[in-house]
C-alpha cells in the first residue's frame, strides 16, 4: 500500500513520458554535454499538466516528487546526482529559471545553481556565461514552435555543458 | 490478544532469544541456579515494561497521536485510529487497540535485523521508536541504520519546520479557506534557496472525472480517501503562485532540534497511508497540524469547532508560546505572480508607467523599441520586467505559443536578454500577514430602528469567514465569502428572520493596473434564505442569485463596480420567481481603521406583483481591536431599517 501507489503511478508517468519523449533524438544533444537525462531518464511529461477543475484545484498531491520520477524512471547513471535534477527543475518550472535568468537573478536561477553546487561566488559567473546563449536560443527562429519540453532540453543543455566544462571546480554537486 | 505475524523474517517471537543473547558471560561461570535466575530476570528486563507500564505507555497522549488515534467508534478501548487499515499497523486490531499496537510495536522495534533495514520496524516508525525509547521502554536495544530514512529530503539535516499558509482562492469551493503545508528547512550550508526544500502535504485523493456535485458531497461526508505526500517546495510555489494567484506565507516554528527530528520521524511514518477526507474538520490544516502538535505542549488546531480554518491554524499558532517564545518565529511571503505584477506596476513612476501602458496596449514592435530606448537602461529594465510578469499574469498556462500573448511575451524576454542583469529584488514584507488576523467567525448584537416596525435589537452570526469591509491578508480584497450567516431581529415583540444563508461569494479582481486583461472582472453567488425587503414581516423566501461585472480602481483607496445579474427564488406574497437586476458598488477605506460600503440595485421583476424594486445600502464598519468592530448600517428597500451593532470575532 505505503509504495504502490506511488510505483503504478510512476510506472505509468514513466511510460507516458518514454513516449513522448522519443521524439527528442539523440543527436539534438550539444556536443560534449553527456548524457542527457531528457533522453535517457524519459523527461517529456510536464509535472503541472491541464487537468480537471478539481484536480487542480484541490491540493490534491500524491507522491510526484521528482525524487522519486528520478528512481522509478531511469537508469542509476544518468539519472542520478544534479544534472538529472536540473533537467527535471529546469522542465518543471521553465518559464520561471528563464525569466531569472533573462534578468540576470532570481529564486529559481539561484535554486538551479544551488542543485550544480556552484557556490555564491560563482554564480553570477556561470549566469553571465549561459546568458548571451540562452537569450540567442529565445531569439531563434524556431523557438517559438518548440515545445516546453525541448525549450528545457535546449536550456539544460547549454548549462550543463558551460558548468562541466569551465565551472566543474566551482560547481561541486 | 493477537499480534500480527512477524514481516519479512522479524518479529516478537525472536525477542526472547535476543533477550537470552545479552545475559552476561560471567553466568557461564556461575552455579547453575543462579545464572538461570539472573538470565530470567535479565529477559524479563530486557523484554521491557510490565503489562501494567504498557497500558500506562498507550494510554499516553504522544502514543495516541503517534497513531493517530481519535476518540469514538464502537471499539472497546474507546479509540480508532485516523489510518485506514492497512501495513500502518503492526497488530491486527491496532486501528481500534493501542494497546495491542503497542506491545506489536514494542515487540517489532526490539527484532533483530534480517533482510532489508528499511523494512525494520526502527526504520518505518522512527518516531515511536524514538519516543518509546525516551521512555525507556526500549533499553538495551541496538538502533539500526536506516538507509531510506536517512536519505528522506536529500539526506540533509532539517534545520527547522515551517507552517506554509496559502491564501484562499475563490475559484474553487475547496480552496475558499486557503491551505496549509509543512516544510523541512534544510540546514542549508551555502545554500540560499527554499525552492528546494521539502514539503509534505495532506490532501483528498479526487478520481478523475468526478463532477462538482459529487466533489462537494464526497467531500463534505468522507468519500474520499486521502493521505500525506512529499514534493520540493517549489512544486506549491509553482502551483499555487503561478497557476491560481494565490500568495504563500511561511511561519517557522520555534521549535528544538530534537522535536524536529521528532516531527520529521512522525512525518515519514505517515507518508502514503490511507486516511479518510473530510472537508469542513478533519481536512489538510487539521492533519497538517496533528504533525506539529505531535510535540509536547504544541496545541494549534481550534478546539469545539465543527471546522478547521487553514487560517485560524496560523492566528493559534500565532498566539501559542513554546519554551518561553513565540511559537511562530521568521515570517516570509512568496508572493503570487498577480501580486508579483502589481507590486512591480506599483513601484514604476509616472514616465515608467506610461511606457508599459503604451507597450501593453499594442503600439507595435517599432514603437515599443522606440519606446524602450528613450528611457534609461535602469527604467527600461524595471518597464520590461514588469511586462514580462504582466503577460505571465494574463497568459494561461495551455496559451497557444502563435498567440498575441506569447509573441509579446518572447519580445520582451528578448529585449531583457539584450540589457545588463540586474539584482534580484526581494518581494516586500507586508507589515501583517494571516498570522496577524482576526478569527474567522463572527457574531454581532445591535440595535435596529425600523421605519414599518420599530425598533429593537438584531444578532447577527457568521460563522465563516469575511465580507468586503473586514476582508484582510488572508483573504480576497474587496470581496466576501460567508457561509452560514444568519441575521435575527427581535422588534416590538416581533422576531424576525432577516437571513438564512446557506452562501454567498463575491469575487472581485480590483483591475490594479487597468491594462488589457486586467479588467476586474467580478462575480457574485448566493443561495439561502432572505428577506424580501425589510418592511415585511414573515416573508423569508429561498432564492438562488449571481451577478457578473467589472471593478475597478478610484483612487488609491477605494474601489467601484458594477454587475447585471438575477435571481430565482420562490413566489412568496406574489413577488414573482424571477428577476434580472443591474448593480453597482463602491467600497472605501479612511485610514487604517475605517471602511465603508455603498451599494444601489435595481431590480426588473419578470412575474409577479412588482415590476421594479430599488435596494440601497450604506454600511460603516470600524475596527476596534483586532477581535472586535462596530458597524453602522442604513438600508432602504421600500422602508428604511438602520442598525448599529457590536460585533466580535471568535
Amino acid at each position: 500500500m505505503r509504495m504502490g501507489k506511488s510505483l503504478i503511478s510512476l510506472v505509468a508517468a514513466g511510460a507516458v513520458v518514454l513516449v513522448s519523449s522519443s521524439a527528442i533524438a539523440d543527436d539534438e544533444k550539444a556536443a560534449g554535454s553527456g548524457p542527457s537525462p531528457f533522453v535517457d531518464c524519459g523527461i517529456g511529461a510536464a509535472l503541472f499538466p491541464n487537468t480537471s477543475w478539481a484536480a487542480v484545484t484541490s491540493n490534491v498531491i500524491w507522491d510526484i516528487g521528482t525524487t522519486a520520477v528520478i528512481s522509478a524512471t531511469s537508469s542509476p547513471e544518468t539519472c542520478q546526482g544534479a544534472p538529472a535534477q536540473a533537467a527535471y527543475f529546469i522542465n518543471d518550472t521553465y518559464d520561471n529559471v528563464l525569466e531569472d535568468t533573462a534578468r540576470g537573478d532570481g529564486e529559481y536561477l539561484v535554486a538551479l545553481l544551488e542543485i550544480y553546487g556552484c557556490s555564491s561566488e560563482v554564480q553570477g559567473d556561470v549566469v553571465t556565461a549561459i546568458r548571451a546563449d540562452i537569450g540567442a536560443n529565445v531569439e531563434a527562429d524556431g523557438y517559438a514552435t518548440m515545445s516546453t519540453v525541448e525549450k528545457a532540453e535546449l536550456y539544460f543543455n547549454v548549462i550543463n555543458s558551460e558548468i562541466q566544462s569551465e565551472f566543474a571546480a566551482s560547481c561541486t554537486a | 490478544m493477537q499480534l500480527a505475524a512477524p514481516r519479512n523474517c522479524y518479529g516478537y517471537r525472536n525477542m526472547g532469544t535476543a533477550a537470552l543473547r545479552s545475559v552476561p558471560m560471567f553466568c557461564l561461570m556461575n552455579p547453575v541456579l543462579f545464572c538461570r535466575a539472573t538470565a530470567l530476570v535479565l529477559a524479563l528486563l530486557l523484554a521491557g515494561p510490565s503489562l501494567a507500564d504498557n497500558r500506562e505507555l498507550s494510554a499516553n497522549e504522544t502514543w495516541l497521536k503517534l497513531v493517530n488515534y481519535e476518540p469514538g467508534g464502537n471499539a472497546p478501548s474507546g479509540f480508532l485510529s485516523a489510518a485506514q487499515i492497512g501495513d500502518f499497523f503492526l497488530a491486527d486490531d491496532g486501528q481500534s487497540n493501542p494497546d495491542s499496537e503497542l506491545r506489536a510495536t514494542l515487540a517489532a522495534l526490539r527484532a533483530p535485523l534480517v533482510g532489508d533495514p528499511n523494512e525494520h520496524a526502527q526504520c518505518r516508525y522512527p518516531a515511536r521508536y524514538i519516543w518509546l525509547k525516551k521512555q525507556f521502554a526500549l533499553d538495551g536495544v541496538e538502533g539500526i541504520s536506516c538507509p531510506e530514512f536517512d536519505a528522506w529530503i536529500y539526506g540533509q539535516e532539517t534545520a527547522s519546520l515551517s507552517i506554509v499558509f496559502v491564501t484562499g482562492y475563490l475559484g474553487n469551493p475547496a480552496s475558499y479557506y486557503g491551505h496549509t503545508l509543512l516544510k523541512f528547512n534544510s540546514s542549508k550550508g551555502e545554500q540560499t534557496s527554499d525552492l528546494l526544500d521539502v514539503t509534505v502535504n495532506y490532501g483528498a485523493i479526487i478520481p478523475p472525472g468526478t463532477g462538482p456535485l459529487n466533489y462537494i458531497y464526497n467531500g463534505a461526508t468522507g468519500g474520499f480517501s486521502a493521505g500525506f505526500s512529499h514534493v520540493e517546495y517549489y512544486f506549491h510555489d509553482y502551483n499555487y503562485g503561478e497557476l491560481e494567484l494565490r500568495d504563500l506565507w511561511e511561519y517557522e516554528l520555534n521549535l528544538t532540534a530534537e522535536e524536529v527530528r521528532f516531527v520529521v520521524a512522525h512525518a515519514w511514518e505517515v507518508l502514503g497511508h490511507e486516511y479518510v477526507y473530510y472537508f469542513f474538520r478533519r481536512n489538510c490544516a487539521y492533519r497538517m497540524a496533528e504533525l506539529v502538535e505531535i510535540v509536547d505542549g504544541v496545541d494549534i488546531i481550534p478546539p469545539r469547532r465543527a471546522w478547521t480554518i487553514p487560517q485560524s491554524v496560523v492566528t493559534r499558532g500565532a498566539e501559542s508560546v513554546h519554551h518561553g517564545k513565540p511559537l511562530l518565529g521568521n515570517v516570509k511571503r512568496y508572493p503570487s505572480r498577480q501580486s508579483t505584477f502589481y507590486e512591480k506596476f506599483r513601484s514604476l513612476n509616472g514616465v515608467e508607467r506610461d511606457a508599459l501602458r503604451d507597450i501593453a496596449r499594442g503600439s507595435g514592435e517599432q514603437n515599443d523599441a522606440t519606446i524602450l530606448t528613450s528611457l534609461p537602461v535602469t527604467s527600461r529594465q524595471r518597464v520590461i520586467d514588469a511586462l514580462i510578469d504582466y503577460y505571465q499574469y494574463l497568459m494561461p498556462k495551455d496559451e497557444p505559443q502563435d498567440s498575441e500573448l506569447s509573441r509579446k511575451y518572447r519580445s520582451m524576454l528578448t529585449y531583457r536578454f539584450g540589457l545588463p542583469p540586474a539584482a534580484h529584488t526581494p518581494s516586500s514584507t507586508l507589515a501583517l500577514g494571516p498570522a496577524d488576523d482576526r478569527a474567522p467567525g463572527y457574531i454581532s448584537l445591535g440595535f435596529v430602528d425600523n421605519d414599518s416596525f420599530g425598533s429593537g435589537v438584531s444578532i447577527r452570526i457568521r460563522p465563516v469567514y469575511y465580507d468586503a469591509l473586514d476582508s484582510s491578508v488572508s483573504h480576497v480584497p474587496n470581496s466576501e465569502l460567508s457561509m452560514g450567516e444568519v441575521v435575527l431581529e427581535s422588534i416590538d415583540g416581533k422576531f424576525l428572520v432577516r437571513q438564512a444563508s446557506l452562501f454567498r461569494v463575491e469575487s472581485v479582481n480590483g483591475s490594479v493596473s487597468g491594462l488589457p486583461g486586467d479588467n476586474g472582472r467580478s462575480w457574485t453567488l448566493g443561495i439561502g434564505l432572505i428577506e424580501q425587503s425589510p418592511s415585511c414581516n414573515n416573508c423569508l423566501v429561498a432564492r438562488f442569485e449571481g451577478d457578473i461585472g467589472r471593478s475597478m480602481p478610484i483612487g488609491g483607496n477605494s474601489t467601484a463596480g458594477v454587475y447585471i445579474g438575477g435571481a430565482v427564488q420562490d413566489n412568496r406574497n406574489d413577488n414573482g420567481n424571477l428577476f434580472v437586476r443591474g448593480s453597482a458598488y463602491w467600497n472605501g477605506a479612511i485610514g487604517q481603521r475605517l471602511r465603508l460600503r455603498a451599494r444601489y440595485e435595481s431590480r426588473y421583476h419578470l412575474d409577479g406583483r412588482l415590476r421594479f424594486e430599488d435596494v440601497m445600502s450604506v454600511e460603516a464598519r470600524v475596527e476596534l481591536s483586532r477581535g472586535w468592530d462596530t458597524r453602522l448600517r442604513v438600508q432602504k428597500n421600500i422602508t428604511t431599517e438602520v442598525s448599529l451593532s457590536l460585533g466580535y470575532y471568535w
